[in-house]
């Protein structure tokens, strides 16, 4: 398993949203995904206030399962105000700035480029996510959680994606696309997710993902989240920020 | 994180647990253990297993009927003389495999049993240690259970030691330093007898009555050897006071 990045759009312009840059490819396959969201009924001892005006925000924990990625569920464990706070808006503006510095749409894929100045840049200026704990586990913990920890965690939001799979330049980038539903609801409620992940032999830049992303597949009009970490911690991660609270 | 370790041995899931307990003291138990061998006739299985008890973060503001429990992490400890382990001295229970438990409370039942629900999540990668006191758990008792259990049917008797580290520095115990850094916790050196049936689901009659059955029969089969009763529910308390 590579890098995945995870391009995440609030307002798709069609509730079966396809990417221009596949619109000509035929899917491979499908996919699902489901994401359970507890919020913890109280505020550890350890856990300060984000500012001086604002109290401190209760751990989220979020069980994902992710067949295509892992047999297991990966839960992470969020907890605001151990360190530093939340990723601002700030980033997010940096972000989108820099996608629209990306290249137009080409048939192939391009070849691993430099960094421009200014995308490095954004990247190294936004601020560190709070503290993060990851580990990968089975249904129990689920049944834990709903019939011995209620006190402790309330289900706040049960997500599904359902969507597509493509497979772009013989096989080393993966694309898959679906809509984000509430669960046991048939249509898109809450935007469209892109998963770009490059499943070639070595270690891949983020910024190869990116360009594949915007500048193959075409995506406009959203936010990359990514994960840090290898492997499942790093699937875990990137899929619990673009999740949480959506 | 590196992939999930096929070759570790898993624990069972959750399930509903049925037993019966009884002790033997440290002078029957060679006797015991070749008795036991002989009506089982299989040789018994020897194994050791960490045990940390971690207790929850309790909110000011939890209404007072709400409970509250321990939880348990538990790994099997690796036989130091087995293969890739080189005779191992050094003990570090970060890169254990952890399986992330609750013991309910057992259940008033007019079976003659101990009969409790326990819930069992296996984990493959990832710091289990750290997400647990993430959560706001804190190490209550660390301890190390020496085993030797031997089966008939459905039935699995565990004769247990629990070693506990001697002193504070001793940390959480290293059990490949036994004789330096663990000592028994019962100073008689006895050892604890469990006899159990794993139910799949609570709600299985048939299994249920099928378990009971079964214990009964072990029950008789070990009369004069090792005395099998149903202990107070109470003593397998694991909800936290106060």
């Amino acid at each position: 398993m590579g890098v995945i990045g995870i391009y995440y759009i609030p307002d798709p312009p069609t509730p079966t949203y396809t990417p221009p840059g596949l619109t000509t490819l035929p899917p491979i396959s499908t996919f699902a995904l489901t994401n359970r969201l507890y919020r913890a009924t109280s505020i550890l001892p350890s856990q300060a206030p984000s500012s001086p005006t604002a109290p401190a925000q209760p751990q989220l924990l979020q069980l994902l399962e992710a067949p295509h990625h892992s047999r297991y569920i990966i839960a992470v464990l969020t907890t605001p105000g151990a360190s530093s706070p939340s990723p601002s808006s700030s980033q997010t503006q940096q972000q989108q700035q820099s996608a629209s510095q990306s290249l137009q749409p080409t048939p192939t894929p391009p070849t691993p480029q430099q960094p421009t100045a200014t995308q490095s840049q954004s990247l190294q200026q936004s601020p560190p996510p709070p503290p993060q704990h990851v580990i990968t586990t089975t249904p129990d913990l689920l049944h834990l959680l709903k019939h011995k920890l209620t006190s402790q965690w309330h289900e706040r939001q049960h997500l599904r994606i359902e969507g597509r799979v493509w497979e772009l330049n013989n096989g080393e980038f993966r694309v898959r696309v679906g809509g984000i539903m509430k669960s046991g609801v048939g249509q898109m409620v809450k935007g469209a997710v892109v998963e770009v992940e490059w499943v070639g032999g070595e270690v891949l830049v983020e910024e190869v993902v990116r360009e594949v992303g915007e500048g193959v597949v075409g995506l406009r009009g959203g936010r990359w989240c990514w994960g840090a970490g290898e492997g499942v911690e790093q699937v875990g991660r990137a899929w619990a920020e673009v999740l949480r609270f959506r | 994180m590196n992939a999930p370790d096929t070759t570790t041995p898993f624990f069972t899931t959750s399930h509903q647990e049925l037993s019966l307990h009884g002790y033997v003291s440290s002078d029957r138990f060679p006797q015991v253990i070749k008795l036991l061998t002989n009506l089982f006739t299989m040789p018994p299985d020897t194994f050791t297993e960490h045990h940390l008890i971690h207790k929850p973060h309790r909110p000011k503001n939890l209404p007072p009927n709400v409970e509250t429990y321990y939880i348990k992490l538990l790994s099997r400890v690796e036989d130091p003389d087995a293969d890739g382990m080189d005779g191992a001295q050094v003990y570090d229970a970060r890169k254990q495999r952890w399986a992330i438990r609750l013991e309910d409370l057992p259940e008033v039942t007019r079976r003659p049993c101990v009969s409790r629900s326990i819930l069992s999540a296996n984990t493959g990668s990832g710091d289990v240690m750290g997400f647990v006191r993430a959560m706001g758990y804190t190490i209550h008792a660390s301890y190390f259970t020496e085993n030797r259990r031997l089966v008939h049917n459905n039935v699995v008797l565990t004769l247990s030691q629990i070693l506990v580290p001697k002193t504070p520095e001793a940390g959480l115990g290293n059990p490949y330093r036994k004789d330096e850094e663990l000592r028994p916790l019962d100073p008689k050196n006895g050892w604890i007898v469990q006899a159990s049936v794993k139910v799949a689901n609570n709600s299985d009659l048939d299994g249920l009555g099928q378990a009971v059955n079964e214990l009964t029969q072990v029950k008789d089969m070990v009369k004069g050897v090792v005395d099998l009763e149903v202990i107070e529910r109470l003593a397998l308390d694991t909800r936290v006071k106060g």
